[in-house]
């Protein structure tokens, strides 16, 4: 049985792996707006919640797939 | 404008200041139906003779609305234009309005549907000028 205290580098190993797992998942998550779910070849699941969004089959920006675009971050207003 | 509100042929019932409009911007979720954002509005109810127009602009093409009028349809189930911006109110020199005459105590109603899984934001203003 291996004991979670932070001293020991097994639980902080898998705090690591858990972290990036969710640093992935919602990597295009930002704020509480609802999400929805892409999957993709190469990706698999991931979850967006841009609202500008028309295919879902789609893989991450990060993995060869379209931009996302934020709302209040739209290029074409300039920013 | 306001000359041709003002004419003694066209006077708005209450006063030419009585346009009650109310734009809205609604996220949805993925797979949401039966939205209607006119919902627990003062004038969901028209209570005269009115002349509406109705501007909506979805982000994406994956929503289809249903307009009606107290018992009229008075648009059938047709896709929303896409390619609005998220927060930004449609205008008409984009977006065409849907212009219609509501009988005094019509119940303005939206239904609107995300079909496509993702997660837009439609925008939209309803504008209600009351016949004299």
């Amino acid at each position: 049985m291996t004991t979670m205290t932070p001293g020991n580098p097994q639980s902080l190993e898998k705090t690591a792996k858990m972290s990036n797992y969710v640093n992935s998942s919602y990597q295009h998550v930002p704020g509480f707006v609802a999400t929805h779910t892409h999957t993709g070849p190469i990706s698999g699941q991931w979850l967006c919640n841009s609202p500008y969004c028309e295919d879902l089959l789609v893989d991450r920006p990060e993995d060869g797939g379209p931009l996302v675009i934020l709302k209040g971050r739209e290029p074409w207003r300039g920013r | 404008m306001v000359d041709r509100l003002s004419s003694s042929k066209a006077v708005s019932r209450g006063g030419v200041d009585r346009l009650p409009q109310f734009p809205f911007s609604t996220v949805f979720t993925a797979n949401q139906l039966g939205v209607n954002p006119l919902t627990g509005w003062q004038y969901e109810y028209v209570p005269w003779p009115a002349s509406v127009i109705y501007l909506a602009r979805s982000t994406t093409t994956g929503t289809r609305q249903t307009i009606y009028s107290g018992s009229e349809t008075i648009q059938e189930r047709t896709p929303v234009q896409g390619g609005g911006t998220a927060g930004t109110t449609p205008s008409e020199l984009n977006t065409t309005p849907v212009a219609f005459h509501a009988a005094a105590g019509d119940r303005l109603k939206l239904v609107i549907d995300e079909v496509a899984g993702g997660t837009p934001t439609i925008d939209g203003v309803v504008i209600i000028n009351p016949l004299s």
